[in-house]
């Protein structure tokens, strides 16, 4: 009996792992769009964070529970003055990363397309990227005063440099051998760059992108808690100088929130106009399956 | 002619796996002037001399392969030709089959190099990208005009590389021979007066290679391109080419030396009981070269 059944176990041993494996790939399909897996730590700090406070293990007025914050907030968008704090944040962090961004674009692939450009520029770029961006703020205060200039100058210093160095670092990663292919074909400078270089080096561009964007938060909260009348930087002194824990942490969460949702969008559009790549990443790659032999 | 024998032959072979199209397989061989006429004197990397004296012309609808071991100069030759290198001794001349413009090169690379950001059909379309005149200068726009009726259409290249129902693919959606037929397709589309092939086949299965043989011949014949094959496999060359030339080693050479150059010069027989014999007369042409070097 036993060896008459040995044979068929054997056979099958190496059947299940497919199945499970393949099982494993049907769940991250299904299950992960109904429960996103990365909620889940969140929601029980919150809930641990909440019972601790109702037990009267931390003071109220060190560390409010949730729910106080929750009032906060409803309080701060119930008389549109979040809205507004938000509105000023975010018009200031895409200004400063649009002329941030597109100078570190622009100047990065003249650097990494010309070496004559690349050694008179890139050495005093480099020097300059050395001195931490914060270091900037007694200088821009003194020059451009206290108003909105300052403010968008130092965000468009903390987007350029990774946007400039992503650039530079991608358009120089590009496959000598595609580019050798418009070189034969004898295409123009300009035809290099717009049908080879730029496509080719995009994956890197849009790294550098969300760097930048994420820096662009960074800095974005520096300006504001030195000298600002709104915005979510103003929030947070606002709350540390009139001693309100909870809108310091309202400003923490919406601020989060919005980097978040802004990389989100940028990780979207990266989806979309990045589908021709070959990656690992499965969901990146769900058209793979569409490979056709002929 | 030995080159149509062989066309038959071949096409012989492959009728029970592929539909070869019905092309005329006219040869009307300008006899007079080469499409290509190749006189390099040396090439140099550095100190080191990687080319000696190579020459040879190639007509058109006729194919060349050039022979030889890995690293003895037949990729640097190929380069020079297609005009990615230019600091070579000597002449290159090529003739465009219509006076009325440049002459063209159609290169496949040893890998497909297709951008893997577009798709089949935009691939080959990128090769005509260059091929549209500068808005700045008409002079040219007068020129090019009459050549673009003469250009194959992309429908009528993807069909003869059996790519009909790929040409919306993205290159991470074809196999390698697929994509090698492409990298083909996009060589052709400009109606090249010389084809340039780099080892195009080297990372191919056997039927496919044999496949792309055949499709290379027809190429050949249906487009009168001047077609050179660069290649280290004997069988490949003696079963493609109506003349093979084979370049000596050069890796083993003094710094000073002069270079590769041709040490063999065959035109294959139409016989196919021939091919082995020739296949076994060029390795033992390459081994002495080898053992020489060593000397």
């Amino acid at each position: 009996m036993n060896s008459l059944t040995t044979p068929p176990t054997t056979a099958i041993s190496t059947q299940p792992t497919a199945l499970f494996l393949s099982t494993i790939h049907n769940q991250k399909r299904n299950w992960f769009p109904a429960f996103p897996l990365g909620l889940v730590l969140p929601i029980s700090a919150l809930l641990i964070w909440e019972a601790v406070s109702a037990l009267g293990w931390i003071t109220a007025h060190l560390l409010p529970p949730p729910s106080a914050l929750l009032r906060t907030f409803t309080a701060l968008a119930g008389d549109g003055s979040l809205a507004v704090h938000i509105g000023v944040s975010a018009a200031r962090v895409l200004t400063g990363f649009v002329i941030g961004g597109s100078c570190g674009l622009l100047i990065g692939a003249l650097v990494a397309l010309n070496r004559r450009v690349n050694d008179l520029v890139d050495p005093s770029l480099q020097a300059l990227r050395a001195v931490p961006s914060l270091a900037w703020v007694p200088l821009l205060l003194l020059w451009l005063g206290i108003d909105v200039a300052p403010k968008l100058t130092l965000i468009a210093i903390g987007t350029f440099f990774p946007m400039y160095l992503a650039t530079v670092a991608s358009l120089r990663d590009v496959d000598r051998k595609l580019v050798e292919v418009g070189r034969q074909l004898g295409f123009r400078k300009r035809q290099l760059l717009t049908k080879i270089y730029l496509p080719a080096a995009l994956p890197g561009l849009f790294t550098g992108l969300r760097t930048a964007l994420g820096l662009g938060w960074m800095f974005l909260v520096a300006a504001e808690l030195i000298a600002a009348t709104s915005g979510l930087g103003y929030l947070l002194t606002d709350g540390r100088e009139t001693g309100r824990t909870d809108l310091v942490l309202v400003a923490i969460i919406t601020l989060a929130l919005l980097g978040k949702s802004s990389d989100a969008v940028l990780v979207y559009i990266e989806r979309l106009s990045l589908r021709w790549r070959d990656v690992a990443d499965p969901q990146a790659n769900s058209d793979r399956e569409g490979i056709k032999h002929v | 002619m030995s080159s149509h024998a062989g066309l038959q032959s071949d096409n012989e072979m492959m009728e029970a796996s592929i539909h070869a199209p019905e092309y005329a397989s006219t040869h009307e061989r300008n006899t007079a002037r080469p499409r290509l006429r190749i006189a390099i004197q040396q090439k140099r990397f550095g100190a080191k001399a990687v080319l000696g004296k190579v020459a040879f012309d190639v007509h058109a609808g006729e194919i060349i392969a050039v022979l030889g071991a890995s690293g003895c100069g037949k990729s640097t030759l190929l380069r020079a030709i297609a005009g990615l290198d230019q600091d070579w001794q000597g002449a290159i001349e090529i003739h465009a089959a219509n006076a009325h413009r440049a002459p063209i090169v159609g290169v496949v690379y040893q890998e497909p190099r297709l951008m893997p950001w577009l798709t089949v059909e935009e691939n080959i379309a990128l090769t005509l990208v260059a091929a549209e005149p500068a808005p700045e200068s008409n002079q040219t726009q007068t020129v090019d005009a009459p050549n673009k009726n003469t250009n194959p259409s992309i429908d009528g290249l993807l069909q003869a590389v059996y790519l009909e129902n790929a040409r919306h693919c993205l290159p991470k959606q074809l196999s390698g021979g697929m994509a090698q037929r492409v990298a083909i397709a996009r060589a052709l589309v400009r109606a090249p007066d010389v084809l340039l092939l780099d080892e195009p086949f080297s990372a191919l299965d056997i039927l496919t290679r044999r496949r792309l043989i055949s499709l290379t011949r027809e190429i050949t014949a249906h487009f009168q391109t001047a077609t050179v094959l660069v290649t280290h496999d004997p069988d490949e060359a003696v079963r493609l080419a109506d003349r093979v030339v084979v370049l000596a080693h050069s890796s083993t050479a003094p710094p000073d030396a002069a270079g590769a150059t041709i040490c063999a010069d065959i035109r294959p027989s139409s016989d196919p009981a021939d091919k082995f014999r020739e296949v076994e007369g060029i390795i033992a042409t390459l081994h002495h070269h080898k053992q020489a070097a060593h000397r």
